[in-house]
């Protein structure tokens, strides 16, 4: 039989799982009570960059291809949807299941409007990007300081 | 980061360079057959090459750092370790990624493997 550590063979174990319980508490602490996915965490977990001209949204979804991914996107936000499927391969039996099955629905409103003709989306190695071009208007402008 | 750090870190000892590092403890399945046990871990963002494992004595540790784009102060590392049998054949263990899905294959020593045994009539 095999098992993750932090078990009966380590007398700490249960106090250090009890330590990392209580960081999970304070991790989870700061993120969105709503949007609820696995447990109590919205899924997919993304970061939302602002890279100048363009606004980068990166997701982790492990597991998943371009098959399993849609996303809806307007100028002022994406929802991202999709079936998380994790089967137990044929012919073999369970000793721990972490992972679950989904189907998921995750919303972003976007801090400037995007030009909904230049979003892109891939996904490589469980994670998605996309990246969309703000419109013109919303792009940095650098403006020259002239001495007078 | 050594893998060693990693799975410290993941069991709660403070590393030095304690600000910079995020660990994360992926998701893992862990399944049984009559030939191997396999274990799938979720580390999006990483690619074949980054996994370090290792297997010292019956504790197997996985463990990665996932590179990240653009500047972070803070990086997220992996790591995980597990308490094995003595009955895994450690020459044979075999893992791969997969779209973000680490898979070990941990075979059996053959004399581990669950044999059928034909009942004849006497």
């Amino acid at each position: 039989m095999l098992f993750p550590l932090a078990s009966t063979r380590d007398p700490f174990g249960e106090m250090r799982g009890l330590l990392r319980q209580m960081d999970d508490v304070f991790r989870d602490a700061d993120r969105p009570l709503l949007g609820l996915g696995a447990g109590n965490q919205a899924w997919p977990q993304l970061d939302l960059r602002d890279e100048g001209d363009e606004l980068v949204l990166r997701a982790d979804v492990p597991g998943l291809t371009d098959k399993d991914i849609s996303i809806d996107a307007t100028a002022q936000g994406f929802t991202i949807r999709g079936e998380k499927k994790v089967g137990v391969p044929e012919g073999y039996t369970t000793h721990r299941q972490e992972r679950g099955s989904m189907r998921f629905a995750r919303s972003i409103s976007l801090p400037s409007k995007v030009d909904l003709e230049a979003v892109r989306a891939s996904v490589k190695d469980g994670v998605l990007t996309i990246r969309a071009a703000k419109q013109a208007e919303e792009r940095p402008k650098q403006i020259t300081v002239k001495a007078s | 980061m050594s893998n060693e750090e990693l799975v410290k870190r993941e069991e709660g000892q403070p590393a030095a360079n304690e600000s910079r590092y995020r660990t994360v403890s992926p998701a893992c399945d862990i399944y049984e057959n009559a030939e191997e046990y396999l274990i799938a871990a979720e580390m999006p963002g990483v690619d074949t090459d980054a996994v370090d494992i290792r297997l010292d004595r019956s504790r197997l540790t996985i463990g990665a750092v996932r590179p990240m784009e653009g500047e972070r102060e803070v990086q997220t590392a992996y790591a995980r370790a597990f308490e094995i049998p003595d009955t895994i054949d450690a020459g044979g263990i075999e893992a791969k990624m997969s779209n973000g899905v680490l898979s070990v294959h941990l075979p059996k020593a053959p004399q581990a493997r669950v044999r059928q045994i034909t009942v004849t009539a006497g």
